[in-house]
């Protein structure tokens, strides 16, 4: 079986997948006592039977429930996700507003946990029980025990309020215009409108919630890693290349890394979810414009279409990562593509 | 003070607030000699921000024609519109009164019922009986942007279309008025459906601000289609960061996620607004946002947590804005037998209106906070300081004995509340609640089981007249009394707060149908107050606070305060440097 065959049928698979939670998010949305009406009207109208009627007929919830999602899925192939109770706006819309806010941060805290998970993994390794291993082992155990809020908390206040080193809550320096949106990603953005100073001012302020969105990512991966990597270092095939006179960071880069990736990249897959879980958090801290933030303000005001249009984005990218890592496996070790 | 000068600028200085040319200006000007200044200087370079350059806080602060508010623009039911239309919210209140106007206002928070003319020319002629006003509106009016000049049409287009859209605010016309027409380009006669004395209370609140016609027509606005603010045309134009009010400053920019701006009207036809803009920027939590602001990135924070009350005090560059509110924190009692059980019984009420210790939530949960009026109607209003003295007292003696005297027995209530909600006064009802239960349960025989819910659906039971005794809060539809004494006291089920408890006390509607025609203020005032006492007497609800809206700000900040209808009073504000 080829890779593109491969891919189609993972990709039909996905389509299931995507279908299933779909039921599953409407039923439990519908599941929760209380109307999102009650939601919508104040206190004064609260009790207009008119304007009440008015408005379930509007966001279709005097329809059986039945009714309702076949109503939901048709609209859904029409490119419409619905209205969104809380905000008012096309699900669609909010989603192209808030997913690039989300996904800008997930990749700069992958960025983060890689970049730093996987040289303290190397490093406690090669240098196994000895104290650059346990000052790795520390490090990688902060980061996946101590819980997002927390972090996010103490993040703000030491390196915003007492060091003054970062910039708070926020995208971008409240004086500065932000830049034309293109992806909506605001670093790639400015980058796109060459502004420089919205570049600086936005990047300083994705540090602190990249960081630590992608602290437990970084801790998985160090760990991980060392454990793989202590195992590959110890198999015959690193012997022989030692045997043969390479050098000893050759043997470890070249020969055994190679290898103990293949785990690594599974686990880098997996912690996506926590990412997207932590994201929830971390928004909500950072003010940060997401659809973590946007899924609290849609549970809180029992908004079903904007619960499902999150379920959908969230099922789509998990899909989408596990797939993707399915192929890097394949390019990392070709004895695993004829599945 | 020298010394006090001198500390103040090292301060401004090592928190990036003044660059080292600056602080070496003023620092000669206070005497300070050059090897003292040199010293000061190194000492303070290692603290100074390592941004490279100019930081925002640094920026900010120099800037004295910008104003920063950090509030939660993104949360369920906030910064929906700001369209007069479709406006029916809290916080953003405070942008719709500069960007919208009004046939009257009132300018000063602490006088709720001292209304000014703002596009009207003078006060309303009303005829005799009660049913038409006469307005004279003011001339050389003209609206932002397009400059059109504002005429009664405008007015007209606007009101009826806050009718005819059937949303939220709409019944602020349809209840109240039967027809308005122009006699001449600068003259309305308004006709009411029934004499109506909290009218011109009415025609202040934001909703009836006044669009240019020609505009929103342009953009898909009428005064005939019942819609939503999602299936509006003009509203959708609006929410891209436009405006076309009469107001000071003028809607530039909407981006819920992170900030919503607000530019000044070059061509405005008052006094010139002293900033050139005010921006809204999207931070969630008080916690992060009282950060912000004693780092200097924004200038004013719109909520603050009362733990939070002390640390602003006590920081030299912060002040605290305090000013009234309109709205109430309250409890509700069933009276029915069906889902009030005991709580049918008056004295049962009366025992447990004892039994709270209300000091102990304002002066120690909300940190000072709040005020306490007696009735479910908000101090500032009409006739609430006549009978501020009769509000319940703790006395648990006069409790326990009236709780005796009720007859009920061994008795347990289910205390219902919204779990995460946050009452107006940004006190968490989870912290609430439990101090109620044990205030309450002082009295011997009597014990309260707490039940949190889903916020949402605690509001649909409520309503749906379903809780025994429920932690709720109402705010102002309209700055004057009958906009509380109505809703709890109409007798039920046609009072929007009474039907959700079956209280029905008939001599009540008698009276507010007197008072809400009663055009002598003195007579109209004694009406309310007998009102307000019946409420008293019969506890079918129970206030613990009316709150104080809170505001920590810099100190460069001036000319803004807290108000109960405006929540937050921007006409005047400015920046000192």
């Amino acid at each position: 079986m080829g890779l593109w065959q491969y891919i189609a049928r993972r990709l039909a698979l996905a389509v299931l997948v995507i279908f299933i939670v779909s039921i599953a998010t409407f039923l439990l949305a519908h599941a929760v006592p209380g109307n999102p009406i009650d939601a919508v009207l104040g206190n004064r109208q609260g009790n207009n039977p008119e304007l009440r009627k008015a408005l379930e007929h509007h966001w279709g919830l005097d329809k059986p429930l039945p009714t309702q999602y076949v109503y939901y899925i048709w609209n859904m192939f029409h490119g419409d996700l619905g209205q969104s109770i809380v905000t008012r706006r096309p699900v669609a819309d909010d989603l192209r507003q808030y997913v690039p806010g989300t996904i800008e941060l997930t990749i700069y805290a992958m960025f983060y946990a890689i970049l730093v998970g996987i040289p303290l993994g190397i490093v406690a390794a090669i240098r196994q029980d000895r104290w650059p291993d346990h000052v790795a082992r520390f490090a990688a155990l902060i980061g996946t025990s101590v819980p997002v809020f927390w972090l996010g908390l103490l993040f703000l206040y030491v390196f915003f309020y007492r060091l003054r080193w970062l910039p708070g809550p926020g995208q971008l320096d409240p004086l500065l215009q932000r830049p034309p949106r293109v992806t909506g990603m605001i670093t790639v953005d400015s980058l796109i409108a060459g502004d420089w100073p919205a570049l600086f001012s936005a990047l300083r302020h994705i540090v602190m919630p990249a960081i630590v969105l992608g602290s437990f990512a970084m801790g998985i991966v160090a760990r991980m890693l060392r454990s793989s990597l202590v195992a590959a270092m110890n198999d015959d095939y690193v012997r022989t290349a030692r045997a043969k006179g390479l050098e000893e960071s050759r043997v470890v880069v070249g020969h055994a890394l190679r290898n103990a990736l293949i785990p690594t990249v599974t686990v880098i897959g997996l912690t996506f979810a926590s990412l997207l879980a932590g994201a929830v958090l971390t928004e909500t801290i950072f003010s940060w414009p997401g659809i973590g933030r946007y899924a609290v303000s849609a549970a809180e005001g029992l908004d079903y279409p904007g619960l499902l249009g999150v379920t959908l984005v969230v099922a789509i990218a998990y899909v989408t990562v596990n797939l993707f890592v399915d192929i890097l496996y394949g390019i990392l070790d070709p004895r695993i593509r004829v599945g | 003070m020298a010394v006090e000068q001198i500390s103040d600028l090292v301060q401004r200085l090592s928190q990036g607030q003044l660059s080292r040319r600056q602080f070496m200006r003023r620092a000669v000007a206070l005497g300070l000699t050059a090897p003292a200044i040199s010293a000061i200087l190194a000492a303070s370079a290692e603290a100074a921000p390592r941004a490279g350059g100019v930081s925002s806080a640094a920026r900010l602060q120099s800037d004295t024609k910008t104003l920063v508010i950090a509030d939660n623009l993104q949360g369920s039911g906030l910064w929906l519109y700001l369209d007069p239309g479709h406006f029916y919210e809290i916080n953003p209140t405070s942008a719709m009164n500069v960007i919208y106007e009004t046939l009257y206002h009132l300018p000063d928070g602490n006088k709720l019922t001292d209304f000014q003319p703002l596009l009207a020319d003078g006060m309303p002629q009303v005829a005799a009986d009660g049913l038409t006003l006469t307005v004279k509106l003011k001339q050389g009016v003209k609206f932002q942007n397009s400059g059109n000049p504002m005429t009664a049409d405008d007015v007209i287009f606007s009101w009826k279309r806050l009718g005819a859209l059937k949303d939220n605010p709409s019944f602020l016309y349809n209840d109240y008025v039967s027809d308005v027409v122009a006699t001449d380009p600068h003259t309305l006669k308004i006709t009411l459906q029934s004499s109506n004395a909290a009218f011109i209370a009415i025609m202040s609140s934001v909703e009836y601000g006044v669009v240019d016609s020609k505009v929103a027509q342009q953009h898909g606005g009428d005064a005939k289609t019942a819609r939503t603010g999602d299936q509006d045309p003009l509203t959708q134009w609006l929410n891209q960061g436009n405006s076309c009010g009469t107001g000071p400053y003028k809607l530039t920019s909407w981006d819920k996620a992170s900030q919503i701006e607000l530019d000044r009207n070059p061509d405005y036809w008052g006094d010139a607004p002293k900033l050139d803009k005010i921006i809204y920027r999207n931070i969630v939590k008080p916690n992060e946002q009282l950060q912000s602001l004693q780092r200097g990135e924004v200038d004013l924070a719109f909520a603050v947590d009362p733990d939070s009350v002390d640390s602003v005090k006590s920081d030299s560059t912060l002040q605290l804005l305090e000013g009234p509110s309109l709205a109430l924190e309250y409890l509700a009692m069933n009276v029915t037998p069906q889902v009030g059980g005991p709580l049918q019984k008056k004295q049962l009420r009366q025992a447990i209106a004892h039994a709270i210790d209300y000091d102990g939530i304002i002066n120690g949960l909300l940190n000072g906070g709040g005020v306490r009026p007696a009735a479910p109607v908000p101090l500032g209003l009409l006739g609430t300081e006549d009978v501020k003295d009769l509000a319940y007292q703790t006395d648990l003696k006069q409790a326990q004995s009236l709780f005796d005297e009720s007859g009920v027995g061994q008795v347990e209530l289910t205390l219902t509340y919204g779990a995460g909600d946050t009452t107006p006064a940004g006190l968490s009802r989870d912290t609430l609640a439990p101090k109620l239960k044990s205030d309450i349960e002082r009295i011997k025989g009597l014990t309260i089981k707490l039940k949190p819910m889903d916020s949402t659906q605690r509001l649909s039971d409520y309503r749906a007249g379903k809780l025994q005794f429920t932690m709720s809060d109402w705010s102002a539809d309209y700055p004057d009394v009958h906009t509380y004494a109505d809703p709890f006291g109409r007798p039920s089920p046609a009072g929007a707060a009474t039907h959700r408890i079956g209280y029905a006390n008939p001599q009540i509607g008698t009276w507010l149908d007197e008072g809400i025609k009663e055009q002598d203020p003195a007579k109209r005032k004694q009406i309310y107050i007998d009102i307000q006492k019946a409420l008293i007497e019969d506890v079918p609800f129970i206030v613990e606070f009316q709150p104080i809206y809170r505001s920590p700000a810099r100190k460069e900040v001036q000319g803004v305060s807290p108000h109960g209808v405006y929540i937050l009073q921007l006409r005047y504000a400015s920046k000192t440097g």
